[in-house]
Parts: structure tokens; C-alpha cells; sequence
């Protein structure tokens, strides 16, 4: 048998000329559907890949877009452009979910459209459509459901309004796609086109993977609204927070400035009773009465509409938990001012009923502080500081009441900033000077010491301590004067030790510090710095403290005061029955004696005497081994009687006023001679 | 394209009128349906066809476009999948038809057209700078043809002839 191969010969004979022709006819045919095949094969993979690509793209391009952007209408406008001018439709719509209806449907505003002017009606209609929520056991519309929808033929849809002029249109299929948040329909894209062919199940696949991808902006957008809510919101009553409160007043401010209009005006408001609540029926109770009190502001501001008639802007009032039991409402509109104040007072109104906490009658009440912008404010920070102040000084009058800030109160402020400032000049210049009170032993009338009082020297004018303590106080120029005191009343001890040598025991120089002097955490550093600059014993100085501020720090206060006593410094408590501490929280204070306050001793007379509380104190001391000094005497019958009880020391205008530097020091070197007031007087004369 | 043409002169005249026709033309002869050639071989080989059959170029067009439909439909029925009536496949020119070209021959050139639509009439218009608008005029009869309605296609304005751009009116026996 021949093989097939180089050298094999054709078995078959020649075949005439015209039928070769016909044979090579029918070759040539035969290659041309062979070619037209491979061109069919072509062609089809072609398309496959030119579809899959743009698919790819188009997906990719929506994903890149929704991972980037935090806006999900900006999301939704690229992806109708591109599906449609990828997919070929000649109009594509947006639908967003109706924030007011659950399950309804309004158009975004949102579309693309490359159509012919009979579109355009339909388009029209399409940027003003609404759908509303299914009604029980109504067909869902396609926008309603969780995947793509293809409708080949729109007539036959139940329901879809614009059907009349989508057959204008010449539109005969529609696809939607939702976008979903978890669940949630957040958004549809509608798609529109003449052509009814079914799209591939590749292509609802993808068009449903970019709705789920513009779906996560949609949630991202959600939880960053919730948090920016929920940094805005007090968590214990849901008002508007603090800086909520903040952001509102200060744009309203600056709003008002650029239109060269009043501010709003503020209200705080403070409970009077609450921190009794707190202490006496827990926390939870005062927290439940926050709650109720922010309904009933709630409800104030609400059926502020009821008084509309005489304020159409009355609903054009904020409200806000600034802290604690603090609240405050910003009013707007016209008659803000009246407004403002009708508000305070129907607070009030509303606190008179008592609650019931745990079967307790509770009753609050409130203090109101209010101010009025009368374009006099530059800054917003001033206006709130007039609030507080005047909220302050209705509360100083007494419960329930409302202060609205006026001029006097204003010019009481620049005088307290005015006081101030020169206070700080002064401690700066060392205006000051020490006046000093000689403390004596009651049963011998003995010299012991003296208390050093401090005087300001506001030019030719001497200013006593109870004109400027409290602003140095509030304003910390305190602690830069309480230095000041203490160095000079440590010069001064020097320069008294010169003057009797070997008195023994020496004579001591009461210092007050003040609580926020005190509570300073270089405050014994500092103490021993003064020492070592000018020379003085510690036996020469002895330290007072008041009750409020050893009770406001308990432990740091003993550890001071045992640092204190460790340097040979004497510390007392001074105007001690006036403050907040307990006969017995004296134990937990490491002192040395107690100065009890002038008020016990002042009133008792010969004929009307009431010693029992002293005497209670004075038993009390004694208990504990603390010396007693009593101030404020000013009869020799409270001498006499103070003796008999066993108290020590005493001082006061009985024996002497302060005294200057030189008039004390001239008490020193006559005291070795004999009692007290003889020598007083011979100073004197 | 020249497939198509190769198919309307083989299936009307022969293979030899093709092969004469390609001679005549002095055109390169070898055409695959995915490759890309000049326009003038285009029109070269469409003018010897005239020349040979004693007709005008633009009855050639048009002929070649109505008998070019069939054989496209056949060739890509994508194209009309669906689409039951020559007015629903006119109108989708632009959104279903030249959109499936351009997935199958990647760069193809095809125009957008206009509509103005009317009751039993369709205008397209559209700027034919490849001077196929006579090809278009025949593909349009030939859409008629295919879903066997009845009608007549007029090119009343022609870019080439002065006016601003081709126009087809397709207007519909009543």
C-alpha cells in the first residue's frame, strides 16, 4: 500500500481541463466559507471581549469614584453618565429615597439624557417624579426592588405614570438598578431605550455589583452623619451639646454682624436646687430630673407656637444643654428681647409643680440670666460672659428669678477689670504694704505674735483687703500677691528678731494664705525659697489656711501641711465655725491651732450671752491638743469669759488695732516691761 | 463592508464579476471583514461597477445598500433582535446598532444621526463625510424591505451637494 508522503505518488489519473475548472471552482468556495467562518469566530470574540472590557471599566470607574467621594448624588451623576453612554441608553434617571416617606421614591434631580426633542416631555417628568410607597398588597414598581429589573415592553408596566410619554418618547424597554445600603433602597437608576433585546445576565450582574458600590458612600455619608450627630448631641437628654450650642451662636453672631442686624439673645439658665437632688437622692435621680427639665424646655420652645400671633418668628428658638444643670436658649426673630423674657418666664412657671422622685416632692427652680444684643458686642464671647454674669447675679438674689445685663451691671464688670488690672500693676510695682495685729496670751496679756493684714496703696489712698481679696482671688493675682505678702512678712520678722534677740519664745507672724495660693503644687518650694532669701527662722512665721481650702483637696492639703510643720512652721485653720468642715474632720488635719472666726465672739454681751457653740469648740480643740485663738475681741467681759473658758490667745480692738511696721515694732521693744495695754497706751500717748 | 460588497456582486453576477471588478478598479482584492481599507477602493471598485452595467455610481449606491440589508441581518442579527417594525430599527441607529459596530470593529467611523419623527415619516439627518449617504438611502430601503413594509426613502439634501447636511426622508405608505 502507498504511504502518504514526499515521494508518494497521485494514484488517481488525470482529470480533464473543465473538470479541474469545476474542482478548483469548488475549492475556491470552499475557502471562502472557510474564511467567512473564521471571520464570524472573529468577530464574535471580538465582541465578547469589547463588551467584557467595557463592563470592566465601567464597573471599575463607578468603584474608584464611590471609594473616593463622600458624596453620593456626585456618585450617582457619574454613574448615570457612564452606564449610559457605555451601555448606550439614551436617558438615565435618578431616584432617591424620600427622607420624609419610608419606602417612597423622588426624583434626585439627577439624569443624562442624548435624545430627540419628543424625549423631551418625558425627561421633564422624569426630573419630577414621585413614587410612593407601596400600599399593602400592591405590586412593588421595579424602583422598589433589591436587583436590577429589566422591562422589555414599558405598556405593560402597572402603575408607571409616565408611560404615555415614554411611548412619545419612542422608549419601549426599561432597566433599573438599586443602590443599597444594607437593605435599604437608597437610590434607583432608571434606564431608558427603544431597544428590547434582554440584556445579558452579566450585565445585571455588574450594574447590581456598582449599585452596591455607590450603596457604601450612601452608608458611609449615614455614619458620618450619626457621628458629627452624635458630637453635636447631649447623650443624656438628646438637646443640642455645648458645641452644637457654640456653632449656632456664633454663626447666628456673625450672620447678624454682616447684616448689620442685633444678635440673637441668650438666656442661661441654672437649677437652683439640683446639686441637693444629686447629694441627698443619688445621681440617677438628678439625672432623671435633667431629663425632665430638658422636656419641659422642649415643650416650651414647641408651644412657643402658640403665642406666634404676636411673634412669627417664635419658632426661631435653639435650645441646648450647655453642662450640669446649665441650659441655655438662643431666641431669634423681631421681638427677640420680649420674647427672650416671656420665655424666662414661663420656666419659671413650668418648675412650680413639684416632681416625684422616689415618692420625694422634688422642687427646682431656676436662675435666669439674659442678654440682650444692643450692638454693642463685638464678640460673641462677650455676650455669653453678660449671660453668665447676669445668671450669677439672679442667682445671688435668691432662687427663681431672671436678671437681664444692663449698663449697671456692665460698668460694674470694667470696674472689677479695671480693679484687676491694677491689682496686677500693683503686685507687679509692690503697692502694697502689711499692717500687723498683735495676737496676745489672754491669762498674762503677753506678746505672742502678730497677724499680718495686707493694705493697697492705690495711690494716696489706703484700700483694705475686703475692697480687692476676692477679685485677686477670682483672677489668680492671688498667688503673685500672697508671695508678695509672705516675703515681706518674713522681712519684717527678721528685722523684729533684731530688735529682741533673745526673746524666747519668739514672737510669730501669722501669714493668710489664700486657697488657691495653697493649693499651688510649688507652694512649699516656694515657702522655702522665701525663707532662704531673707533669712528668716520658720519658728518666726506661722501659716493659715481657711477651711475651704483644706476641705477641697483633703489629701494634698495634709501632706502641705505636714511638709509645713516639718520646715518648724506653725499652721492653723482660720475663721474656723464658718466654713464646711466637721467638728470632726478637724482630727484628719495636721494643725497646730485654730482661729475661731470673729462672728462666735462679737455678739456676746454681759447681758446676752450664748457660749455653748465656743465652748463646744473649745473642748473640741483641747480634745485634740490644738491651741485656740479667738479673734474679733472687743469687751473686756468676752476677755474675761474666753480666760475662764481656758482659751489662749485672743486679738482684737480690746487690745489693738493693726499697726503699722513701726508702731508694732515700737510695741516690741516696750512689751518686756509689762502687760500689754499699758504699753499700748503709752505708745499711744 | 467590502464583504458585503463581494457578496452582493458574487450573489448577483458571479465570482468572475467580482474578480474582473477588483481588476478593473486596480484595488488590492484581499479583504478581510476585520481589517481596515481605504475608502477610495471603496468607491473605485462601486464606480467600475457602473461603468460596467451602464448605470450612475448613485443607483449603484443605492442598489448595494438595499441589497447589502439582507445580508447584514444575517450576518449580525443582533442588530434587529427584537425589533419588529423598520421604524423601531431606524430610530435605534445610533443607541443599539452602531454601538454593537463599534464592539466588533473597534475605531469604526460610524455617524450620529438626527431624527425629527413624524406619524408616517422619519427624517434623518446626519453629515455623510464619507460619502456613503447613497449606501444609507438603500440600507434604508432595504430596512423597509426586510419587515415588508411599504414606502420610499428620499435624499432631498446632500452634504455633497451644496447643503448643510445628508437628509433621508423615510416616509411610510398609508
Amino acid at each position: 500500500m502507498n504511504q502518504l508522503g514526499k515521494n508518494a505518488s497521485w494514484p488517481f489519473p488525470e482529470s480533464p481541463a473543465d473538470e479541474r475548472i469545476a474542482q478548483l471552482e469548488r475549492r475556491l468556495e470552499r475557502e471562502r466559507r472557510a474564511r467567512q467562518e473564521a471571520e464570524r469566530l472573529a468577530e464574535s470574540g471580538l465582541r465578547d471581549l469589547y463588551v467584557s472590557r467595557a463592563r470592566i471599566e465601567l464597573l471599575n470607574g463607578i468603584s474608584v469614584r464611590a471609594n473616593e467621594s463622600d458624596d453620593p448624588l456626585e456618585v450617582l451623576r457619574l454613574a448615570v453618565r457612564e452606564i449610559c453612554t457605555t451601555l448606550g441608553f439614551p436617558f438615565g434617571n435618578v431616584l432617591v429615597a424620600d427622607p420624609d416617606i419610608p419606602g417612597a421614591m423622588r426624583a434626585a434631580g439627577i439624569s443624562f439624557a442624548r435624545t430627540c426633542d419628543s424625549a423631551q416631555p418625558f425627561i421633564k417628568a422624569s426630573h419630577e417624579v414621585k413614587i410612593a410607597a407601596p400600599a399593602d398588597g400592591q405590586a412593588e414598581q421595579p424602583v422598589m426592588t433589591q436587583v436590577p429589573v429589566w422591562t422589555p415592553d414599558i405598556d405593560t408596566l402597572v402603575g408607571f405614570d409616565r408611560a404615555r410619554l415614554a411611548r412619545l418618547a419612542s422608549f419601549k424597554s426599561m432597566l433599573t438598578v438599586p443602590v443599597l445600603s444594607g437593605r435599604d433602597v437608597e437610590a434607583v437608576l432608571e434606564f431608558f431605550s427603544m431597544d428590547q433585546r434582554e440584556p445579558e445576565l452579566e450585565l445585571l450582574d455588574v450594574l447590581l455589583q456598582a449599585g452596591l458600590q455607590i450603596g457604601g458612600v450612601f452608608r458611609r455619608r449615614h455614619h458620618a452623619d450619626r457621628l458629627r450627630d452624635s458630637a453635636l448631641t447631649d447623650p443624656l437628654t438628646g438637646l443640642p451639646n455645648r458645641a452644637a450650642f457654640a456653632q449656632n451662636i456664633e454663626r447666628s453672631f456673625r450672620d447678624c454682624r454682616d447684616l448689620k442686624e442685633p444678635a440673637p439673645s441668650l438666656l442661661f439658665i441654672d437649677l437652683d436646687g439640683f446639686k441637693l437632688v444629686n447629694d441627698t437622692l443619688g445621681h440617677q435621680a438628678g439625672d432623671r430630673l435633667l431629663i425632665d427639665m430638658a422636656d419641659k424646655l422642649r415643650m416650651l420652645v414647641s408651644n412657643a407656637n402658640a403665642f406666634e400671633d404676636e411673634n412669627p418668628f417664635a419658632s426661631n428658638v435653639k435650645l441646648a444643654r450647655l453642662a450640669g444643670d446649665e441650659f441655655t436658649l438662643i431666641v431669634d426673630g423681631p421681638d427677640r428681647a420680649k420674647l427672650a423674657e416671656r420665655f424666662a418666664a414661663e420656666i419659671h412657671l413650668s418648675l412650680r409643680q413639684p416632681q416625684w422622685m422616689e415618692n420625694n416632692p422634688v422642687r427646682v427652680t431656676a436662675s435666669i440670666g439674659v442678654a440682650h444684643d444692643d450692638g454693642h458686642y463685638t464678640t460673641v464671647s462677650d455676650m455669653l460672659r453678660d449671660a453668665d454674669l447676669a445668671m450669677y447675679e439672679a442667682k445671688s438674689l435668691g432662687s427663681e428669678r431672671t436678671v437681664v445685663f444692663d449698663q449697671k451691671m456692665r460698668n460694674n464688670v470694667q470696674s472689677r477689670l479695671t480693679l484687676v488690672n491694677d491689682l496686677r500693676t500693683a503686685c507687679e510695682n509692690g503697692d502694697f504694704i502689711l499692717h500687723y495685729q498683735p495676737i496676745l496670751a489672754l491669762d498674762t496679756e503677753q506678746l505672742v505674735g502678730f497677724e499680718a493684714l495686707v493694705r493697697w496703696k492705690r495711690g494716696d489712698v489706703i484700700v483694705p483687703p475686703s475692697e480687692f481679696i476676692a477679685a485677686a482671688e477670682e483672677s489668680g493675682v492671688i498667688t503673685l500677691l500672697g508671695q508678695w505678702v509672705m516675703r515681706e512678712a518674713c522681712t519684717t520678722a527678721v528685722r523684729w528678731h533684731k530688735l529682741v534677740p533673745d526673746r524666747e519664745p519668739p514672737l510669730r507672724i501669722s501669714i493668710n494664705v489664700a486657697p488657691r495660693q495653697f493649693l499651688q503644687p510649688t507652694f512649699v518650694q516656694q515657702v522655702r525659697e522665701i525663707l532662704n532669701e531673707t533669712g528668716a527662722d520658720p519658728r518666726w512665721i506661722g501659716i493659715e489656711i481657711t477651711e475651704g481650702a483644706a476641705i477641697t483637696k483633703p489629701h494634698h492639703t495634709a501632706r502641705v501641711l505636714e511638709e509645713l510643720r516639718a520646715l518648724n512652721i506653725q499652721v492653723g485653720l482660720d475663721d474656723f465655725g464658718t466654713g464646711y468642715s466637721s467638728l470632726s474632720r478637724l482630727q484628719t488635719i495636721p494643725i497646730d491651732n485654730i482661729k475661731i472666726d470673729q462672728s462666735f465672739v462679737r455678739t456676746q454681751t454681759r447681758n446676752n450671752a450664748q457660749w455653748s457653740v465656743v465652748k463646744a469648740m473649745l473642748d473640741l480643740a483641747h480634745a485634740l491638743q490644738l491651741r485656740v485663738v479667738v479673734e474679733g475681741l472687743e469687751t473686756e467681759f468676752q476677755r474675761e469669759e474666753l480666760t475662764a473658758f481656758g482659751c489662749e490667745y485672743g486679738q482684737g480692738y480690746l487690745f489693738s488695732k493693726p499697726l503699722t511696721e513701726e508702731d508694732a515694732a515700737a510695741l516690741i521693744i516696750e512689751q518686756p516691761e509689762g502687760p500689754f495695754r499699758q504699753m499700748e497706751k503709752r505708745i499711744a500717748g | 463592508m467590502f464583504n458585503v460588497l463581494e457578496d452582493v456582486i458574487t450573489d448577483a453576477y458571479g465570482p468572475e464579476a467580482w474578480d474582473s471588478l477588483i481588476c478593473m478598479a486596480g484595488a488590492e482584492g484581499a479583504y478581510s471583514s476585520l481589517g481596515t481599507y481605504a475608502d477610495t477602493e471603496f468607491h473605485a471598485i462601486a464606480h467600475a461597477t457602473a461603468t460596467l452595467t451602464g448605470q450612475e455610481t448613485t443607483d449603484v449606491l443605492q442598489a448595494f445598500g438595499q441589497s447589502a440589508m439582507p445580508i447584514i441581518l444575517k450576518r449580525f442579527p443582533l442588530f434587529a433582535e427584537g425589533v419588529g417594525d423598520a421604524r423601531t430599527f431606524l430610530l435605534s441607529l445610533n443607541s443599539v446598532i452602531h454601538p454593537e459596530i463599534r464592539k466588533i470593529f473597534a475605531g469604526a467611523a460610524c455617524p450620529h444621526f438626527k431624527y425629527a419623527i413624524g406619524d408616517d415619516i422619519i427624517q434623518i439627518t446626519y453629515h455623510s463625510r464619507r460619502r456613503f449617504c447613497d449606501i444609507a438611502q438603500g440600507l434604508a430601503r432595504g430596512a423597509l424591505s426586510h419587515f415588508g413594509e411599504a414606502g420610499d426613502v428620499s435624499h432631498p439634501e446632500c452634504l455633497h451637494s451644496g447643503d448643510d447636511a445628508c437628509r433621508l426622508d423615510i416616509r411610510w405608505a398609508a
